[in-house]
């Protein structure tokens, strides 16, 4: 067969089909599912980081009018089975590493181990008085010493957070052969400490849900804010003990995730269990401190950092020693993020010899998990910083030393790094130096000269970075791998429904999966639906994290799609009397030796049995697994620029040129949207976000009055240009891309700070850049005090 | 988020509004634009038995109106009002300025003047500019009314003077004729957008070019706003070169215990109190000028 195609699809940037919907408050989200019947669970938290829970007395919330039950360790934990870990630590290349993460307890017993961690469940008939029979419910605890920070809770008298295990949960070792002697040999050593502070998705819609089991049926339906139905259904069975076919789980409209809702959210669980003792439907939604408290946080890492360079500035070997602070319990994959933060710390870097060494370690601190990102803009962070200084020590432009230490386009396809990444294509340089063309460097460069002699402290700041996507197979362990399902049905009226397993909440596949299904079924977009996110309608799922969801998702949409159109062809070859390489598929007009059938009549007539080819059964309802084998590798260079005010610290950050290659580009204004939304994220981290614990392990920032996140009026002019290199691991040639932004903005913005403050001697300064930080960086610098 | 149970009454006059709060003693809450206080009792650090909402008294106590030697704002004028007045603007720009620097466009509509001085945020952008113009307050109250200035109605952190069963009805600022000028300069904390520092600065240039008078009030700073009176002590009756502003800006920060949040340390907010002062006098004298 052959086709020509009408106008592409991909590559446009049709309306966003959710859109409609969604701005017009139409959306169905958790919080909007009702069931006649419905009761509400408050959960009862530990206001202590570390704390023996030594009685429970429920009977004042019991009292309370409308109280139902209270549920407690004691009642959950002989019964049902804790939340085990997502992904298991394996390294072929190490096999010592240890992997002895305990599972994430539903709920406290006996001890609670982070402030915020649930200790009881109070169900009553309706919201409030669930909240106010909570405040009845008298708790008695005996204050423990607190594992604060990751480095006190390594030592030898730490408090153990677990009483069966020590804190360090994992210290995993890499290494590449010379790097001891490189660093001998090396005429320059660069040696800084890092801190990638901790911070917090932030979700626009807090999380809820709604459980319902059906004693009758002995089936359970939960609706919750969560990036994949699928996940959820497969820890829910194992935690209730139940089969996965008694469960339905649906993820409806889903305000955020950025990772934070990737599983493992024990009030699910709860509330499923609250459901199954009260043989009704349980319903919660959190607060926003509720959601600071509990929902996971991330980054948490220092990081003793050497870099060995040449006196050209041509970096031969790097050593990293990082600490990770896990809290609690080990949430999702969260070891792992520690180590794909460390291997990444190469960068777009041609660095040939590297040592790992990473320390994961519990604290009482709340759990990290994942997010935007996954470890990789900890890495980049510390390599785009060690850059810049090491640029200042040689007196050279950040620009020259990332020329000069770039991977050339010539080691492509499939560079891999000492830490063991795959890079799959790109144009390293091209990036950089089309960045600097974007920017005008020279011209700011010329500009901020001038500005200085007016006492004005203008920055420019460069970050290179490449980030993983399309998860897929792990860069750490090749040997596991995460498919994504998709189904493409046409109707006898010739709509076409996608059904796929890798649910948007933001990310735009209700306008892009069915864009990849235009181009092959050659369909106008309004006749194409998309079904996602709800186990009874999708047959599998991995669901939506790591930058997957179009090179994964969208390849196996592409798959089903042309299973689809293989049988159209076929059907069509028998209807026009030829054989099917001797059919045409024009604009949705099948046709062979000047006679022809439409997409619709075939859509049609598929159903009725004399005109089917013998053998050849009735519909069109095709599914496709895709299991990528490689990652893809976006990648980027951005110029930040960046006004001080000396005298306040306070920092105006002005623009943020962008050149991103994420391959090929579906949608160029969602994609655009996302390098927006993800340099957000990371000038927050940059700028502003900070989750900050006081001595005794109580959250202090657990509020949006107290943890900064910026607004859209603290954000930069972003001018964004993409360059196209398609990927070879993938046949539409995307790369995943929505973290790309979050990796690069933290170091541009920051090199830009430490860049304008050049003239005061400041060296660096730890995120996020504060007023007050960036003041007082400036002080100690003109006091001598090298920061 | 869900506050505590409490009672509810929406009375028609201010009047009746005191009698409900009479009856309730030590339960009583008056409610204007909610703005503070219903996130309050959504955290259950309020917990309040009665609120008492001033929602039907905006006729009686939302208006602006300049009586010649005063602009007067009813207690209930929201900050958007302030903001967008022309009477503001004719009279005490400097007012309009702080008032739309208050939050967001939302709470702009809702907060009222008068519910943000009972409230005696000691981080809220009014104070500063209402020390700083010698603003007072009318108040009424079981006995009648009172008037006093803003300065001793406001306390210390979230106390004031009012009684549990008084009620703000009107601020009261006076209008200086001549050659004067007013700017209010806020360094915000990045996360609420409330004053780290807030500075106001008001002054009157005489026709040979002396300070006749010069007012500084400080927001966000210390435990309440306060007038910065070293700088205003030295600047009187100089002449407001930039060194005369700039020496007398090293002294802002005089007498004030500064806090410490997360925001700011107290040495940050001192060096604050410093810069925006000079920027503050600096900008007002510019006006004057003008």
């Amino acid at each position: 067969m052959t086709t020509s195609s009408p106008p592409r699809q991909v590559g446009q940037s049709p309306r966003r089909k959710e859109d409609d919907r969604l701005l017009r408050g139409q959306g169905a989200f958790s919080d909007d599912i009702n069931i006649p019947g419905t009761v509400w669970a408050h959960f009862v938290r530990s206001p202590h980081a570390h704390a023996h829970i030594l009685s429970i007395d429920s009977s004042a919330a019991m009292a309370h009018p409308g109280a139902l039950r209270v549920i407690t360790g004691e009642d959950v934990h002989p019964r049902y089975n804790p939340i085990p870990p997502v992904l298991a630590v394996r390294d072929a290349e190490n096999p010592d590493s240890t992997a002895g993460a305990p599972a994430f307890t539903l709920i406290a017993r006996n001890k609670a181990k982070y402030a915020g961690e649930i200790v009881a469940i109070v169900v009553a008939e309706t919201r409030e008085a669930a909240r106010d029979a909570a405040d009845l419910l008298m708790v008695e605890y005996r204050p423990l010493p607190v594992a604060n920070t990751p480095e006190q809770a390594m030592g030898s008298d730490a408090p153990q957070v677990h009483d069966d295990r020590s804190n360090e949960q994992v210290r995993w070792l890499k290494s590449t052969e010379n790097v001891s002697s490189t660093f001998e040999d090396s005429e320059i050593i660069l040696r800084h400490d890092f801190v990638n502070q901790r911070i917090h998705a932030v979700p626009m819609e807090p999380r809820a849900g709604i459980a319902h089991w059906d004693p009758a049926t002995q089936f359970l339906t939960i609706w919750a804010s969560i990036q994949g139905a699928h996940e959820l259904r497969t820890q829910m069975a194992e935690v209730l003990g139940l089969s996965p076919d008694q469960i339905r789980s649906v993820a409806p409209d889903v305000g955020g995730g950025f990772g934070a809702k990737h599983g493992g959210e024990v009030e699910y669980f709860l509330l499923a269990i609250a459901s199954m003792e009260l043989g009704l439907p349980v319903k919660w939604a959190a607060s926003r401190t509720e959601e600071f408290l509990s929902l996971s946080h991330a980054r948490g890492k220092t990081s003793e950092f050497e870099v060995a360079a040449d006196r050209d500035g041509r970096v031969k070997a790097l050593r990293l020693r990082h600490t990770t602070d896990l809290g609690a319990f080990p949430k999702g994959a969260t070891p792992i993020v520690a180590q794909t933060s460390a291997i990444i710390a190469t960068g777009v870097y041609g660095i040939r010899e590297a040592s790992f060494e990473v320390h994961s370690v519990y604290t009482n601190h709340t759990p990290e998990g994942a997010y935007r990102g996954y470890g990789r803009p900890e890495g980049i962070y510390l390599i785009e910083r060690a850059m810049d200084m090491l640029a200042r020590d040689l007196d050279m432009d950040p620009a020259e030393i990332r020329r000069r230490n770039m991977i050339q386009p010539e080691e492509f396809p499939y560079y891999r790094t000492p830490g063991g990444d795959i890079y799959d294509s790109g144009n390293y340089p091209e990036a950089l130096e089309r960045a600097l063309e974007v920017s005008d460097y020279e011209g700011l460069r010329a500009r901020q000269r001038e500005m200085r002699e007016n006492g004005k402290y203008l920055g420019i700041g460069l970050a290179s970075w490449v980030k993983t996507g399309g998860f897929g197979p792990s860069s750490l362990d090749p040997s596991s791998s995460m498919p994504e399902w998709a189904r493409v049905k046409v109707s006898p009226a010739g709509m076409v429904t996608i059904y796929t397993g890798s649910s948007p909440h933001g990310q735009g596949n209700y306008t892009t999966y069915a864009q990849v299904a235009a181009d092959t079924l050659h369909v106008p977009l309004n006749d194409i639906s998309v079904t996602h996110g709800d186990t009874a309608t999708v047959t599998y799922g991995s669901g939506t994290f790591a930058s997957r969801n179009m090179v994964v998702g969208g390849t196996a949409v592409l798959q089903a799609s042309q299973k689809v159109l293989d049988k159209m062809t076929k059907f069509a070859a028998h209807a026009l009397s030829v054989d099917s390489d001797g059919v045409t598929y024009t604009d949705g007009v099948f046709s062979a030796n000047g006679s022809s059938i439409t997409f619709r009549e075939v859509a049609a007539n598929i159903n009725r049995v004399l005109e089917r080819p013998p053998g050849m059964e009735m519909g069109l309802d095709e599914s496709s697994f895709y299991q990528p084998t490689h990652l893809t590798f976006n990648y980027g260079t951005y110029v930040a620029v960046v006004e001080v005010d000396p005298e306040t610290g306070d920092v105006d950050l002005q623009q943020l040129f962008c050149v991103d290659d994420q391959g090929v580009v579906v949608h160029p204004v969602i994609v655009e949207g996302q390098v927006h939304g993800g340099a957000a994220q990371g000038i927050g981290q940059a700028l502003y976000e900070d989750i900050i614990y006081d001595e005794n392990g109580q959250l202090l920032s657990g509020s949006l009055m107290d943890y900064a996140l910026p607004t859209a009026e603290m954000m930069p002019e972003f001018i964004s240009e993409f360059i196209e290199t398609p990927s070879p691991t993938n046949p539409l040639g995307v790369k995943g891309m929505g973290e790309g932004p979050t990796t690069g903005a933290p170091p541009a913005v920051v090199n830009a700070v430490v860049d304008a403050l050049a003239p005061f001697n400041v060296r660096d300064i730890a995120m996020p850049l504060t007023p007050e930080r960036v003041w007082r960086a400036i002080q100690d610098a003109q006091n001598g005090d090298q920061s | 988020m869900i506050p505590g149970a409490f009672d509810y009454a929406a009375p028609d006059t201010v009047a009746a509004a005191i009698l409900l709060l009479r009856e309730r003693p030590g339960e009583g809450k008056v409610i204007a634009g909610g703005q503070s206080l219903l996130p309050m009792m959504k955290l259950r650090v309020a917990m309040p038995g009665l609120v008492v909402d001033l929602r039907k008294t905006r006729g009686e106590l939302s208006h602006i109106s300049n009586d010649g030697n005063n602009l007067r704002i009813g207690s209930m004028t929201s900050h958007a009002h302030v903001a967008g007045s022309d009477v503001v603007q004719d009279t005490l720009p400097v007012l309009a300025e702080t008032a739309a620097e208050i939050a967001d466009v939302q709470v702009r509509n809702l907060g009222t003047i008068g519910g943000s001085i009972a409230h005696a945020d000691p981080v809220a952008d009014y104070p500063a500019t209402l020390l700083a113009l010698d603003a007072q307050a009318e108040i009424a109250g079981p006995n009648g009314v009172r008037v006093v200035s803003v300065d001793e109605l406001i306390l210390d952190a979230f106390i004031s003077t009012l009684a549990e069963d008084e009620i703000i009805t009107e601020i009261i600022i006076p209008i200086t004729e001549g050659r004067t000028g007013a700017a209010y300069i806020k360094f915000a904390n990045k996360a609420s957008h409330f004053a780290i520092v807030g500075v106001a600065a008001h002054v009157v240039l005489d026709d040979s070019g002396y300070l006749s008078r010069v007012a500084v009030g400080i927001t966000g700073a210390a435990s309440r706003a306060a007038r910065a009176t070293a700088v205003e002590d030295t600047l009187r009756g100089q002449v407001p070169t930039p060194e005369a502003i700039a020496a007398a800006s090293s002294l802002a920060a005089d007498g004030l215990e500064c806090i410490a949040d997360l925001h700011g340390s107290p040495e940050y907010r001192q060096n604050l109190c410093r810069v925006l002062t000079r920027r503050a006098l600096t900008q007002a004298v510019e006006r004057a000028r003008e």
